[in-house]
């Protein structure tokens, strides 16, 4: 009966629907009516309705947790940093390992080549259209662009095309760039530092227990970019084909900038192999010229050989040793204190200075500065000084700085030493590395006795470092003009430098300047301190191109050290 | 305009009495507000991407969400028995168009469901074939009483079998186990012996594994997909992290519309992952609401089913009940990170005229069956 009521529709008789009885159907149960269970129902939508609930708890769960630009801030879940950061003095981020992608093509996998050719020209214009169709049907695999931006990446992504295959590498990037190329170095594609501080600190870098914890550096690269701008600018005037400055803390012997010119861009990865970019403070390694006359005059006063006013009578303006003339480079007096002889940078004076001290004296005197050792220093490139034989020639020639060779770091290190009261400083390129001043090598008496000397050489008007006599700086200072030898012969090209201390009546830095082959500025306009302006020098000795140079950057740079000194006194 | 007292015998007029208010102003809601959230989902991706007019996926929305509600108030006023006669040729007519997309679909995106027809524009066969699919099986298990209730079931399951074999080719898991799910739950509430489906379930279970194991190539895909999910670092998470974010970001109120990034970085967000756009612009409350209008429908629907004695209509309006509820859940789950990822849209929510489509046939069915006078051209006439 109920069989007959459920076979339906078509039948068009009419009858009342009864209450549906299950039980009517005993004698074939194979085929009865299939009922709908009410109890299986509720339990199968209780379940619907429990597992809904618990997917819009979740919801909630979620936003409860709104942080504000989740998307600016970088979800590095899955992100292990390979090699720490290197930050400067000032937290500045110098070295970071980030994830990129370089995007390729599997070309078997594409299937409209002309759509993908179209889509990869919207996002790359500057791709060559027709190289890509080419590789597309040569090779089974090429890469479209390595190192994509954040919006390369997703704009490849939404084309959704399965070809398009990303690779993930960390690479490393160095936001500054040029500015401190020759400190950084660089790392191969393996993470393995092979230049520079990465590779001094290779390991420190690499160690998984301080990876979150950045190298910090005693530089700062504000003073870094300002200097460089400085020694960019001078290439205009002076024409050098590189420069080279460095500044230093004088009592802690930290590092504040280093700079050697030509640099590169360390993002670019490039291979550097020409001797132009050698890192001319440290691995550099030169015949500096009459900057060594500080030295001899310290020497004569710690050796208490001579005194700042003793008198040099009758100095000849040429002698000759072992055949090779010694000569001034300009008119001096016959007779000049010892101070004024490097005020004046006088050749010969120092030589006698040198002589009256006596070679094993003055070469212990030198060696106490560590000039001629290989120097330790936070660099893969350290330069090792040339070694060579005192003798009475030797002697002459190196109290002014010829045929002696050592790094322009380790002569900043000598100046400091000499500068800060006689102590021992290391230069050190890592903020909160910095030696206690301890062992005090030269006297007090001979480091303030120099110190006015430097600041006569700058301060006098006889002097030959006028123009870095910067107003309220109380610069100090000595040049060296030395002629660059070429494969043992002397060319008429020079190296010059300026290296300066400052304020001289309680020294804090030491900035060194140095242009290589700077050629005369006839149309550069020489303000000297009085208000004089001069045009058209021809020479091209240190003081009227190095020293230039360094004045520009002490009164740029002055300003920051004032205010950084003041804060660190405080 | 009209009349819709009880003297009125029109057409319009019947069905506007009998028809389940509530539950039509549900499915209403629920269409307006995925054409309300279109226009703020879609108007970027077009401009920036395709080069066209601002809102032309809004006015494609907007078209597909008239002719839906046409569609829907159409299907609801047919008589019940018209339905099922056209049940049977429909069906098959949309299978067909399922074998079809393997041999002349078009391929977007690396998933092959779409065919493109001369005449219509490009669909998504299985769309049309999900409704037919749960009133076809309802129609075997009850209506078929000629036959042996074991071939009874065996025959909907061949027809899943069928739909399912075809899917994964495509390969499209989520509907697979929209579908699996919807059948399943048909059945049990359809008082199968219980112990008789467990040991199916292994078996089948057994197979799918063996599937895996014999073609990695074929189904391997799958396999990956669930390793992604237990271990969020293994694979490819871009998506599903992006839409986990935007949840994060929009917190319980919301950013404010069209303030949401989701919808620019993370392609189909206007289907896929509509409910994190919603939820970035608009607040997980507002979440939690279209869940509770959901709940509603399906509340609404069971009430039907409990009153209901017509056997059938009951069944397929489970079927149906079970197919939004488990869509709506694949949907919210894929968006939370709580399954896998697979495309899966929102039903009424997310753009795409197919899903739209689809989704107006089944709530046409759903009016059609929980009308006042619904057993009445079944029984009788």
């Amino acid at each position: 009966m109920k069989k007959k009521q459920k076979k339906f529709i078509k039948k068009k008789s009419f009858f009342f629907k009864d209450y549906p009885d299950p039980e009517i159907n005993f004698d074939n149960i194979q085929h009865k009516s299939v009922k709908v269970s009410l109890n299986r129902t509720t339990f199968l939508f209780f379940i619907f309705f429990s597992l809904i609930f618990i997917f819009s708890i979740k919801i909630i769960y979620l936003s409860f947790f709104t942080e504000k630009n989740v998307f600016s801030k970088k979800s590095n879940y899955d992100f292990v940093k390979k090699r720490a950061d290197i930050i400067d003095r000032n937290g500045i981020i110098l070295a970071r390992s980030i994830d990129v992608y370089s995007a390729g093509v599997r070309s078997k996998l594409v299937q409209d080549k002309k759509k993908l050719l179209i889509n990869l020209k919207l996002i790359f214009p500057e791709l060559d259209a027709n190289k890509i169709r080419e590789k597309l049907n040569s090779n089974n695999f090429f890469y479209i662009k390595k190192r994509l931006t954040e919006d390369e990446k997703t704009k490849l992504w939404l084309i959704g095309n399965k070809a398009i295959v990303f690779e993930k590498k960390q690479f490393r990037i160095y936001p500054q760039q040029n500015l401190l190329s020759h400190i950084l170095g660089q790392i191969d594609d393996n993470n393995n530092g092979i230049s520079g501080l990465e590779k001094f600190f290779d390991s420190d870098l690499k160690n998984k227990k301080m990876i979150e914890s950045p190298l910090q550096l005693s530089l700062d690269s504000n003073l870094q970019f300002l200097i460089r701008e400085e020694l960019i600018n001078a290439k205009k005037d002076f024409n050098q084909i590189g420069s080279a400055a460095f500044l230093m803390d004088i009592n802690s012997g930290q590092v504040l900038s280093s700079i050697s010119l030509p640099d590169y861009d360390l993002n670019k990865r490039i291979l550097i192999d020409k001797d132009i970019y050698t890192n001319k403070i440290t691995k550099g390694v030169y015949e500096l010229g009459s900057v060594f006359k500080t030295f001899t005059l310290a020497a004569g006063l710690e050796n208490k050989k001579i005194k700042s006013s003793t008198i040099f009578k009758n100095l000849e303006s040429k002698i000759y040793c072992a055949g090779r003339k010694i000569s001034e480079h300009d008119d001096l007096p016959k007779d000049l204190s010892a101070e004024q002889i490097l005020i004046r940078s006088s050749n010969i004076g120092a030589v006698r200075i040198a002589q009256k001290v006596g070679i094993q004296k003055y070469k212990d005197f030198l060696n106490s500065l560590e000039l001629f050792q290989k120097i330790n220093f936070d660099l893969e490139e350290i330069g090792t000084p040339l070694p060579f034989r005192w003798g009475k020639c030797k002697l002459a020639t190196a109290s002014f700085g010829h045929g002696i060779t050592t790094t322009p770091l380790q002569l900043a290190k000598a100046y400091a030493i000499l500068s800060n009261g006689g102590y021992r400083i290391e230069p050190t390129i890592l903020k909160g590395n910095s030696l206690e001043l301890k062992k005090q090598i030269i006297s007090s008496e001979t480091s303030r006795t120099i110190n006015s000397a430097l600041r006569k050489v700058v301060a006098n008007k006889e002097g030959t470092a006028n123009f870095a006599n910067i107003k309220g700086y109380e610069v100090g200072g000595k040049t060296g003009t030395a002629l660059k030898s070429v494969n043992g012969i002397y060319t008429d090209k020079k190296l010059n430098t300026f290296i300066s201390v400052f304020p001289t009546s309680k020294p804090k830095y030491i900035l060194l300047v140095m242009l290589d082959e700077p050629k005369p500025a006839p149309q550069y306009v020489y303000e000297f301190p009085n208000g004089y302006k001069h045009k058209g020098e021809m020479r091209n000795t240190s003081g009227w191109n190095a020293v230039v140079v360094a004045g520009k950057i002490i009164e740029k740079i002055g300003p920051i050290l004032a205010i950084n000194s003041l804060q660190a006194s405080k | 305009m009209f009349n819709f007292s009880r003297e009125n015998t029109g057409t319009i007029a019947k069905w506007w009495r009998n028809v389940d208010r509530q539950i039509l102003f549900s499915f209403i809601l629920l269409f307006l507000l995925g054409l309300f959230f279109s226009f703020s989902s879609t108007s970027s991706i077009v401009s920036e991407k395709l080069n066209k007019e601002t809102y032309f996926f809004f006015i494609k929305h907007f078209v597909f969400v008239l002719a839906s509600l046409f569609l829907l108030i159409f299907i609801s006023i047919q008589r019940k028995d018209k339905i099922i006669k056209l049940l049977i040729p429909l069906f098959v007519v949309s299978i067909l168009f399922l074998f079809l997309v393997p041999l002349i679909g078009v391929e977007v995106k690396g998933s092959k469901r779409w065919i493109d027809l001369i005449v219509l524009p490009r669909f998504q066969p299985i769309e049309f074939v999900k409704p037919l699919f749960i009133i076809f099986v309802a129609k075997v298990i009850i209506l078929d009483e000629k036959m042996n209730i074991y071939n009874r079931y065996l025959i909907s399951f061949f027809s899943l079998f069928l739909i399912v074999a075809l899917l994964i080719n495509q390969p499209d898991l989520g509907q697979s186990f929209l579908l699996i799910a919807s059948w399943i739950a048909m059945v049990f509430a359809s008082g199968f012996n219980m112990i008789i489906l467990i040991i199916l379930g292994v078996v089948s279970l057994s197979i799918f594994f063996i599937l895996i194991y014999f073609f990695p190539l074929k189904f391997g895909y799958i396999f990956f997909r669930i390793q992604t999910f237990f271990n969020p670092k293994a694979g490819d998470n871009f998506q599903s992290q992006k839409a986990l974010d935007a949840i994060k970001q929009g917190g319980l109120t919301g950013q404010g519309m069209g303030e949401g990034i989701l919808k620019d970085r993370v392609p189909e967000a206007h289907t896929d992952y509509i409910v994190a756009v919603i939820s970035e612009e608009f607040g997980a409350l507002f979440v939690l609401f279209i869940v509770i209008v959901f709940l509603f429908i399906s509340y609404r629907v069971l009430n039907k089913v409990f009153t209901e004695e017509d056997e059938f209509l009951k069944l397929t309006l489970i079927g149906l009940i079970s197919l939004l509820i488990i869509q709506t859940f694949i949907h919210i789950g894929v968006n939370t990170r709580l399954l896998p990822t697979t495309g899966m849209t929102l039903p009424f929510l997310s753009y795409g005229g197919s899903s739209l489509t689809g989704s107006a046939i089944v709530a046409g069915v759903i009016l059609n069956f929980t009308r006042k006078d619904s057993s009445r051209y079944l029984t009788n006439e």
